[in-house]
């Protein structure tokens, strides 16, 4: 279950990773006015790399075991 | 993405009224906080015995935050991106729908036959804003810019261009007739 979790979790962020890079093509690749895109630019690639930053250090900090542990004794057995 | 011909000039850039992209971003920033309130509530609600939970808690919050970001700057593209750009030659219209379509039009102004403003609202009419209608004498009748900021310059700006325009264009026929005879 908690690998389950884990798969679903890294899944969304190679997503958004995509996600990012099409964005981020756009604003490049498409510029009509390119010093007033610089400043979006540089502050959706700063937010992203924040957020990616958060998301693997949560992703890789979290105790998975108990998580799954928790997630099955909670979710499952109580239920049953 | 917009190759000039020889000896064109852009004249101006026209874009849609600030109020509306603000009127698209500011639900998915207050939608934003409520759900940070939202987290950091149930983080404070998980017992000590699953506390392991509370990192799952805000895994979630942060891709759920991850998700407004990306669609705040798709908001953005696709705003930035629907354009008019007026020359002293044509007008080339750009219409960016979504990330993967976009329209690309444009028409000379000489063959501009009419242009209507369409303002319909209290908002449009108190932020002065709407929409611009060019009827041509082409295969594609009419080009509507949505929602863009002071029509009526807009307006005046593109009849002003397309009446430079036709005069220069006489002047040289007038020119190449001297010089024939």
């Amino acid at each position: 279950m908690a690998q389950v979790i884990f798969f679903i979790f890294a899944g969304a962020l190679a997503l958004f990773l995509i996600s990012s890079v099409v964005v981020l093509f756009h604003f490049l690749h498409y510029r009509l006015q390119k010093d007033k895109h610089r400043m979006m630019i540089l502050a959706f690639c700063v937010g992203s790399l924040a957020l990616f930053f958060l998301e693997l250090s949560m992703l890789s900090g979290a105790d998975w075991d108990a998580i799954g542990e928790i997630v099955n004794e909670r979710l499952f057995e109580n239920s049953l | 993405m917009i190759a000039f011909r020889e000896g064109e000039n852009m004249l101006a850039l026209y874009r849609r009224h600030g109020l509306v992209l603000a009127a698209e971003i500011v639900p998915i920033v207050l939608f934003a906080f409520v759900l940070i309130g939202v987290g950091f509530f149930a983080m404070g609600q998980v017992p000590d015995d699953s506390a392991p939970l509370r990192a799952l808690v805000a895994l979630g919050i942060l891709v759920f935050l991850h998700v407004f970001w990306i669609a705040l700057f798709i908001i953005l593209a696709d705003f930035f991106l629907d354009v008019w750009v007026l020359t002293d030659q044509r007008v080339i219209a750009i219409e960016q729908k979504g990330l993967f379509a976009r329209t690309v039009s444009e028409f000379d102004l000489s063959r501009i036959q009419d242009v209507t403003i369409e303002v319909n609202g209290i908002i449009p009419t108190m932020f002065n804003y709407g929409n611009l209608i060019a009827r041509t004498a082409s295969e594609h009748e009419s080009f509507v810019f949505k929602q863009v900021g002071s029509p009526h310059e807009v307006k005046d700006a593109l009849i002003q261009a397309s009446t430079a325009q036709r005069n220069s264009a006489l002047a040289a026929i007038a020119k190449h007739a001297q010089v024939s005879i």
